[in-house]
C-alpha cells in the first residue's frame, strides 16, 4: 500500500511552510452582536503584527454571493467574528498575543431564530448588502427591511385548487439542527505577497471563486492572484469560499512576510456549520393516493453572513417536491441572518432539511390514507419524460427502481413495524463550467485542472478516466493539486459535479489535438417563479432504515440502514462504494445525535467530545447498500446521494411505531417528548 | 512547562501542590490544561509513583481502564463501565485513578463562565440551556459528574487507599457550596493509591448516552449485589457520582426543566439494574 494518505507521507494544507513565516491566530468577538468601540493592540508584544479594523478600512467587502462580509467586523454579527488577528513568530506567541489585545463593545440587540429573524421589527443585521460575488450564479431577491437577504419561489398549478380537491390534507412543521463539517484537517492556507501578486497555499474546494473574491476584497485582478489547493484532510463543503485566507492575505501585507493561518479546533464552529432550518410542507391527495398539491415554506437559517446561504435557501425550495408528480406545486423559501455563526455548504447541500420534511410528511399522509408508504410514494413517482414543477424534462429516471430495490432490502412485503424509506432527488450545480488540460511529459501524461482533492477520490477518478480514453496505464497519469495560475477555470468542485463535469471535460480533452476540453451546463432557475433549469442532471437515491426504539429511554437502535442509488456509468467502483458508505454514517449523525447547541449565540458544544458524530460502533450490524449501474448512461457523481434520504428513512422507521417526530436529531430527550403526545 | 518524575510516592507528594499538578494518562489533565481551565506551574508524572495492576481485589490507581475492562476477575459492572466510557485510544491511557477526579462536562464552566465552580456567584446552566445537567443534588451547581467509573465503583462499595488517609468512595466527592467550589475532598498534595474493590454477587452498568461508545452518560445506573445487599451508583445525574439509597430516592429528584427527561430513563435503567442483579 503506497497510498501517501496511508503512509502519513501526505501533506496537508496545515503541513505547508514557507521560510521566515508568522503564524496567525483570529481575536474573536464575544458576543453575538456588537459595535466594537475601541481596539486596543498596546499590551502585544513588538515581535507580534496586529490587525485591526483600521488596516483593513481599505479592503472591499465580500461574500460569494453577497457581498456582506467585511475582513475584519467593526459591527460583530456573531459570537467568534473576526474584529482583530495576530501574527506572531510562533503559534504560542500568537495564542498568548490574542487576550492582550484588548477590545471594547457596544452590544446591540440580537436574534437567534431564522423564523424570529424574518418577521418585521427583529434586529436588522445588514441594512444593506449588494448582491454579486464570486459564486452569484442567480439573481438574488433581498427583501429590503428585514433579514431575510433572499427568497426563492416555485409557482407551479394552482395549490389552492388542488388542496380543494384533495380527500386528505398534512401540513406539519418540522426542525432540523445546525451541523458541523468535523473534517479531520482544520481550516489551514498561507498567505505571501510578491510585490502586488498574492499567492495564497490554502485546502480549498473553490480555488477560482476564492481568486475571485480576493481579487474584489483587495483591488487586484484576478490574474495577480495565484491559488494553489493543496489536498485536504476532508472538506465536507466546509473549505468553500473565502474563510480564512482574506485575513492571512491582510496580515501578511502588513508584516510583508508569509502569513500561515490554522484554526484550532474550537473555531471551526464559529466559522461554518451547516444551515438550521424549519420547513412547514402542507401535501393533499386524493382517496387513492393521487398527489394533488404540495405547498413548502422553509427559513433557512444562514448566521451573521450569507455565505452560499442563498443558493442552500434556493436548493432546499426546489429540492422540496421531490420525485413526485404533483399538479399544484408552491415553494417559498428565505435564507435569513441571524447572530450565529454563518451556515453554508454541507454535504447534502439544502436537500438535507427539505427531504427530511417531505419525506416524513408523506409517510404521515400515508398513514391518514390508509396506504402503505412505498405505494403511495409508487403511485406518484415521476417517469422517464415526466416534467417537475420547473418546467424542466427529466431524463433517465430510476427512482421506482431505487425505491422497490431499497423497500426489498429490509423486507418490506413482510411487515412494516419499526421500518421506514425515503427517497432523494437532488441537484447538481447549473450552471457551470469544466475545462482540463492534457500535456504530455515523455511518457508520462499531466493532467491540468482545477478539480480539488479533499478525500472524496477526485484524483483517483479522473486518473482512472484519463487512462481509459487514453488508453495508457493509469500510473502514466499524473495530477498535479490545481495551481489558479496553471489550469483552466472550473467553477467549482461542490454538488458532485466533478466526476461527471470534469469526466466529460477530459473526454473532449482526449479528443483534441491540442489536448484541452470544456464543458458547460446551460441553465438555472427564475427566483421568482421558480421555471427554468434546476439542474441538468438529477441525483437518485432511496435509503430504508429498520430500527428498535427502546420505549422507556428513547434510545433508537438503527439494526439495518440500507441505500440504494443510481449511479449511471462508475468510473471508479471502489471509490464509489466508499462515498455510499460515508454518506450514509454521516446521514446517521445527523439522524440520531448531531447537533450544533447554542445558548445566547454561543455554540457550547464546540470540542469533539460533546459534539458526537458518529463512530465506528454506531454503523448499524446491517449496513448494506447498492449501487444501479448502467454501461453506456452518464457518469453519476456519488458524494452525497446517500445522505440526505438516511435521516427521513430513520424518522419514517420511528414513525411507524406510532412516534410521529418532527425534529432531528432524533436524541432520546426529543423521542421521549414525540411519544408524550403520541395517539 | 516543567515535568517532574518522581520514582516513589513519597517523593511525589513532596513535589505536589502549590501549582505542581499530577498527572498520569493525562487524557483528562492536558485538554484541561490547553483549554485553559487548569494552569499548573509543574506536571509531577506520577505513573512510577502510583501502583499499577491488579492483585486480587485491590487496583493499583494507576490501572488502566483497557486493562480493567479485559480483566475476567473484575466485576462486570467495572468492566462494562470502563469499557463505555471512552475511546479505545483514551481507555488504554486514562488510569482508574485519574478517571475518579474528572472535571464536569458543563457547557458554560467549560467555557469559563463566572460560575459557583469558577468561584462566581451563580449557576448559568439554570437560566439557560442545560439537558446535559442534573436532576439531583442540583441546588447549588447544576453540573453533572461524567464518571461511568465512579458510579460502578459506588454500587460496590469502594474503599479508597491514598497517601494520607483510607476512606469510603463516597467520601472522596463533597457538592459544591456557594462558598466551595470543590467537588472533591482530595488535598492538593494527596494522591489515590489504591482501591479495595469487594467481588459481588450480581453487577450490571447500564449507559443512555448519544452514541454507542464514547459518549458522557445521560444516565448511568450502576448496581451491585454484595453480600445480599444491592448498592446503586448513578452518574451524570448530579454534580458528583451519585449514590441510591433506595428507588424512593428517585421520587426525590429535582430535575430542572430542560433535565426532566432524564427522570424516565433513570427509572428505566434503575428498574433493569435491580432485576438484572436480582438473579444470577
Amino acid at each position: 500500500m503506497s497510498d501517501p494518505r496511508a503512509t502519513g507521507s501526505a501533506r496537508y494544507a496545515e503541513d505547508f511552510e514557507l521560510p521566515g513565516m508568522l503564524h496567525a491566530r483570529i481575536v474573536r468577538s464575544l458576543f453575538p452582536h456588537a459595535r466594537v468601540v475601541r481596539v486596543d493592540a498596546s499590551a502585544v508584544p513588538e515581535s507580534c503584527i496586529v490587525l485591526t479594523p483600521d488596516d483593513v478600512r481599505d479592503l472591499s467587502p465580500y461574500g460569494c454571493q453577497i457581498e456582506d462580509q467585511n475582513v475584519l467586523a467593526e459591527r460583530a454579527r456573531h459570537v467568534g467574528d473576526p474584529v482583530a488577528a495576530v501574527a506572531a513568530p510562533t503559534p504560542e506567541q500568537a495564542e498568548e498575543a490574542v487576550p492582550l489585545v484588548e477590545i471594547d463593545y457596544e452590544q446591540l440587540p440580537a436574534v437567534f431564530d431564522a423564523v424570529e429573524a424574518a418577521q418585521p421589527g427583529a434586529p436588522l443585521l445588514h441594512e444593506t448588502a449588494a448582491a454579486g460575488g464570486a459564486a452569484a450564479y442567480f439573481a438574488m431577491r433581498p427583501q429590503p427591511g428585514t433579514n431575510i437577504c433572499h427568497r426563492f419561489r416555485i409557482r407551479h398549478g394552482d395549490v389552492d385548487a388542488g388542496f380543494a380537491e384533495a380527500d386528505a390534507i398534512v401540513e406539519r412543521m418540522y426542525r432540523i439542527a445546525g451541523a458541523q463539517h468535523a473534517h479531520m484537517e482544520p481550516h489551514a492556507c498561507v498567505a505571501h505577497w510578491d510585490g502586488n501578486r498574492l499567492e495564497l497555499w490554502t485546502g480549498t474546494q473553490t480555488p477560482f471563486s476564492m481568486r475571485d473574491d480576493l481579487a474584489t476584497i483587495f483591488g487586484i485582478p484576478p490574474e495577480a492572484i495565484r491559488i494553489v489547493s493543496l489536498p485536504m484532510g476532508g472538506s465536507f463543503g466546509a473549505k468553500t469560499f473565502v474563510r480564512t485566507e482574506a485575513i492571512a492575505a491582510a496580515l501578511a501585507r502588513k508584516a510583508q512576510r508569509p502569513v500561515k493561518l490554522v484554526l484550532p479546533r474550537s473555531e471551526e464552529w464559529q466559522t461554518l456549520n451547516r444551515h438550521p432550518a424549519t420547513v412547514t410542507v402542507k401535501l393533499g391527495a386524493r382517496a387513492d393516493g393521487t398527489l394533488v398539491a404540495s405547498q413548502t415554506t422553509c427559513y433557512a437559517d444562514t448566521g451573521a453572513y450569507a455565505d452560499c446561504g442563498p443558493g442552500v435557501a434556493q436548493k432546499m425550495g426546489f429540492a422540496a417536491p421531490g420525485p413526485y408528480r404533483i399538479p399544484n406545486v408552491r415553494v417559498d423559501a428565505y435564507c435569513v441572518y441571524t447572530n450565529l455563526a454563518p451556515n453554508g455548504a454541507f454535504r447534502g447541500y439544502g436537500q438535507m432539511q427539505s427531504t427530511w420534511a417531505r419525506e416524513r410528511a408523506l409517510d404521515t399522509l400515508a398513514e391518514q390514507l390508509g396506504l402503505d408508504p412505498v405505494e403511495l410514494r409508487l403511485r406518484n413517482i415521476v417517469r422517464d419524460g415526466d416534467v417537475y414543477c420547473t418546467g424542466e424534462t427529466l431524463h433517465d429516471v430510476r427512482f421506482a427502481e431505487c425505491l422497490e430495490a431499497a423497500a426489498a432490502a429490509v423486507r418490506w412485503s413482510e411487515g412494516r413495524r419499526g421500518k421506514g424509506i425515503a427517497l432523494v432527488m437532488k441537484g447538481m450545480q447549473t450552471p457551470s463550467r469544466a475545462a482540463i488540460a492534457i500535456e504530455r511529459d515523455g511518457d508520462d501524461y499531466v493532467l491540468r485542472c482545477a478539480t480539488t482533492e479533499m478525500g472524496q477520490g477526485a484524483k483517483r477518478a479522473l486518473s482512472l478516466e484519463a487512462a481509459r480514453l487514453l488508453g495508457v496505464d493509469v500510473a502514466r497519469i499524473r495530477f498535479p493539486d490545481p495551481d489558479t495560475s496553471l489550469v483552466p477555470y472550473d467553477t467549482r468542485t461542490t454538488s458532485s459535479r466533478s466526476t461527471y463535469m470534469m469526466s466529460r471535460a477530459l473526454a473532449e480533452a482526449v479528443r483534441d489535438p491540442r489536448g484541452y476540453g470544456e464543458i458547460r451546463n446551460e441553465g438555472g432557475l427564475d427566483p421568482d417563479t421558480g421555471q427554468g433549469i434546476a439542474s441538468t442532471h438529477w441525483h437518485q437515491g432511496a435509503a430504508a432504515a429498520d430500527v428498535e426504539v427502546d420505549e422507556e429511554t428513547g434510545k433508537v437502535t438503527v439494526t439495518h440502514l440500507h441505500t440504494t442509488t443510481y449511479a449511471g456509468r462508475v468510473v471508479n467502483r471502489l471509490g464509489a462504494e466508499l462515498q455510499t458508505e460515508g454518506s450514509m454514517i454521516m446521514g446517521l449523525g445527523t439522524a440520531l445525535f448531531e447537533e450544533v447547541a447554542f445558548e445566547d449565540g454561543q455554540v457550547i458544544n464546540a470540542n469533539l467530545s460533546d459534539y458526537a458524530t458518529p463512530s465506528f460502533a454506531d454503523v448499524p450490524t446491517r449496513f448494506t447498500y447498492e449501487l444501479i449501474e448502467e454501461d453506456g448512461a452518464d457518469v453519476h457523481g456519488l458524494g452525497e446521494t446517500a445522505l440526505p434520504p438516511v435521516p427521513p428513512a430513520v424518522g419514517n422507521a420511528v414513525a411507524s411505531l406510532g412516534i410521529e417526530v418532527d425534529e432531528l436529531p432524533l436524541k432520546p430527550e426529543t423521542v421521549l417528548a414525540a411519544m408524550k403526545v403520541r395517539v | 512547562m516543567e515535568l517532574r518524575q518522581p520514582s516513589s510516592a513519597e517523593e511525589a507528594v513532596g513535589l505536589l501542590g502549590n501549582g505542581h499538578v499530577a498527572l498520569a494518562g493525562g487524557t483528562e489533565i492536558v485538554p484541561l490544561l490547553r483549554d485553559g481551565l487548569l494552569r499548573a506551574d509543574a506536571l509531577i508524572d506520577i505513573r512510577r509513583a502510583v501502583p499499577r495492576g491488579i492483585h486480587g481485589t485491590t487496583i493499583g490507581a494507576g490501572t488502566t481502564l483497557a486493562e480493567l475492562e479485559v480483566d475476567p476477575g473484575i466485576p462486570v459492572v467495572l468492566r462494562e463501565a470502563c469499557r463505555l466510557a471512552a475511546s479505545p485510544q483514551l481507555r488504554a491511557m486514562g488510569s482508574i485513578g485519574g478517571n475518579l477526579l474528572q472535571a464536569t462536562r458543563c457547557w458554560y464552566w467549560r467555557l469559563d463562565f463566572p460560575c459557583y465552580l469558577h468561584g462566581g456567584d451563580r449557576c448559568h446552566a439554570k437560566d439557560g440551556r442545560h439537558d446535559e445537567h442534573a436532576i439531583f443534588g442540583n441546588d447549588v451547581c447544576a453540573s453533572a459528574h461524567p464518571s461511568d467509573v465512579a458510579a460502578a465503583l459506588l454500587a460496590l462499595g469502594t474503599m479508597l487507599r491514598t497517601t494520607a488517609r483510607e476512606l469510603p468512595l463516597a467520601e472522596l466527592y463533597r457538592l459544591p457550596t456557594t462558598d466551595d467550589p470543590q467537588t472533591t475532598t482530595l488535598a492538593d498534595d494527596e494522591l489515590i493509591l489504591e482501591l479495595e474493590v469487594p467481588i459481588p454477587e450480581a453487577s450490571v452498568y447500564l449507559k443512555a448516552m448519544d452514541r454507542q461508545r464514547w459518549s458522557f452518560p445521560i444516565v448511568g445506573v450502576a448496581a451491585a449485589r454484595t453480600a445480599g445487599e444491592v448498592r446503586l451508583g448513578l452518574a451524570g445525574v448530579a454534580p458528583v457520582p451519585w449514590t441510591l439509597t433506595s428507588v424512593d430516592d428517585l421520587d426525590r429528584a429535582t430535575p430542572l426543566p430542560g433535565t426532566a427527561y432524564k427522570l424516565p430513563i433513570a427509572r428505566a435503567l434503575v428498574a433493569r439494574a435491580l432485576r438484572a442483579v436480582a438473579t444470577g
